[in-house]
């Protein structure tokens, strides 16, 4: 009874510490820009990233992925195609940390020509 | 043995007794470059001890995004279904926001034409608002 007590005991502590990480889902959409019709714009890469530590699993909300989507607007004045979304968890000591990442591209005009060198005044 | 067990009920019925919600799925469109028309869709399905008898409730998420963007193109939506447990009552919430593009002055309404930033000073040049 007693070494059944001892498994069960570390079979636990085994579960409730962070050993584990889970992955719910895994999301790749906008793969298709809206033609401007201008100059090809640059892509950048961007990326939000936001989580909720949990504990006890007592939580009522998902606000941290709004805080992620914003987050990738934020950083984007133009527009976001190529979006790679990542719910994932992570388990830790009677508790757990629910991670978003947004990966994007964000697709900016290229800068305008400046003054050429034979623009410049010289000396 | 009696009363440490009771010591932790209290520990253990914590989550039970509060709300637990957890996000079930999130997906992501492309974002346009106009986000002058934010829009924003919900539905909700409750039921006793998660018993749920269909899925129509998510029949009216289209609709509701759609009467927002009459003629519009809908773009950069951020998808969530989240679902809450409270004691015995399980609600399902799919919640939809995202951006209503028109791609040519033609196709907006005539409110959303007239819309302004709101730091903008009234001009009594611009047409009225239907």
């Amino acid at each position: 009874m007693r070494a059944a007590l001892s498994v069960a005991g570390l079979a636990l502590l085994l579960l409730a510490s962070g050993c584990t990480y889970s992955m719910h889902e895994v999301a790749a959409s906008g793969y298709a820009a809206v033609p401007t019709g201008g100059a090809p714009r640059l892509a950048e890469r961007i990326e939000a990233h936001t989580w909720q530590h949990v504990i006890l699993g007592v939580t009522d909300n998902t606000d941290y992925v709004d805080k992620a989507y914003a987050s990738l607007l934020s950083q984007c004045p133009g527009e976001i195609v190529g979006l790679n979304t990542r719910y994932s968890t992570s388990l830790g000591f009677l508790s757990y940390k629910n991670v978003i990442e947004m990966r994007a591209l964000c697709l900016r005009d290229p800068p305008s020509a400046g003054p050429g060198p034979a623009d410049v005044p010289g000396p | 043995m009696t009363f440490r067990f009771a010591r932790w009920l209290p520990l253990l019925l914590l989550p039970v007794l509060s709300g637990c919600t957890s996000l079930q799925s999130v997906s992501v469109t492309q974002v346009p470059i106009d986000r002058s028309r934010p829009l924003r869709a919900e539905v909700t399905n409750t039921a006793l001890l998660g018993i749920h008898f269909d899925n129509d409730f998510l029949d009216d998420l289209m609709p509701q995004l759609l009467r927002q963007c009459p003629r519009g193109r809908l773009t950069g939506l951020l998808t969530k279904q989240e679902s809450s447990l409270y004691v015995i009552v399980a609600t399902r919430r799919v919640i939809a926001t995202g951006f209503c593009v028109y791609d040519s002055a033609a196709q907006a309404p005539v409110a959303a034409i007239a819309h302004r930033p709101p730091d903008v000073e009234d001009d009594a040049d611009l047409p009225e608002q239907r």
